[in-house]
């Protein structure tokens, strides 16, 4: 398999933020924490877009870099997941996501952290797959039910997409020739990288 | 001389905190890199009671084919049976 990937394609995000409720709803997600968000770029002026923002699982990611606990691992499907057991809280990976994706839970006085929570792709965390200790910690594991992230799968507009980065870009391809524009995909250059050019 | 063994004893800790706190971090797991608990490849435990897709637990082949077969639903085109458009 390849890699699993999310394409936010703002030609046509409406900014109806049914991505933001479906993965609050899904995982349970607690009051403050946003694994997922909606900006929009130019808000009210003639051309204003909208980009559904999360975790991008990228492929050399920065937050698993450096962070000082090593609780970051990646699954075989290019899924970066993390050990809630191991965080320590220490914002590092905050700092070094280009997507401002790491969570923190304001659990005591002072700005005191708590364990980072992000987006897993659906795909749980190091718990027993569909245990009661795995939905508490990371929310459902709808990969391992043979689904897809739920913010995609019911996204209205299909403006979000979801799944191996082949399917998922030749969808976006097949969009971009029947519209005749918009085939810029934000945040995949800096996600997954530059594609590699033939002959190079 | 009471005095002074208290000074050097209040410097030598003062000392030992700062060795402390200006040291780097040390890499949790020696360099080897994720130290935390294994996790199952999603494909094995065959999902719980909502599974989808009729995929058998274990069948990392079939599990891989239920997921494509969502991810290309995502394309309208193919959903609306336009085939003119669906490439």
């Amino acid at each position: 398999m390849a890699r699993m990937k999310f394409l936010c394609d703002a030609e046509r995000c409406i900014e109806c933020n049914g991505c933001v409720t479906a993965c609050k709803n899904e995982h349970e997600v607690e009051w403050g924490i946003n694994r997922r968000r909606v900006v929009t770029i130019n808000d009210g002026e003639p051309g204003e877009r909208s980009i559904s923002v999360a975790c991008m699982h990228c492929s050399d990611a920065p937050c698993q870099a450096v962070c000082p606990v090593n609780c970051f691992y990646k699954t075989d499907e290019g899924v970066v997941l993390h050990d809630k057991d191991l965080c320590i809280g220490c914002g590092y990976c905050f700092y070094a996501c280009p997507f401002g994706a790491p969570q923190f839970p304001q659990e005591g006085a002072f700005g005191q952290r708590g364990k980072m929570d992000k987006c897993t792709f659906c795909a749980g965390g190091p718990e027993e797959d569909a245990s009661e200790a795995e939905f508490e910690k990371y929310g459902r594991n709808r990969l391992a039910e043979g689904k897809l992230p739920l913010c995609a799968e019911m996204c209205s507009t299909k403006a979000l997409l979801a799944g191996d980065g082949d399917v998922v870009s030749d969808i976006f391809r097949n969009r971009v020739v029947v519209r005749g524009k918009g085939a810029e995909v934000w945040g995949w250059s800096s996600a997954y990288g530059q594609p590699a050019k033939e002959g190079a | 001389m009471a005095l002074r063994g208290k000074l050097i004893l209040s410097g030598a800790f003062a000392g030992l905190i700062l060795a402390t706190g200006c040291s780097p971090l040390e890499d949790a797991n020696n360099g080897k890199g994720y130290a935390g608990k294994a996790d199952t490849p999603a494909f094995e435990t065959g999902g719980g009671q909502y599974t989808a897709g009729g995929f058998k637990a274990g069948d990392k082949e079939s599990w891989e084919e239920t997921l494509n077969v969502r991810a290309k639903a995502q394309n309208e085109y193919v959903r609306t049976g336009d085939s003119a458009k669906a490439q």
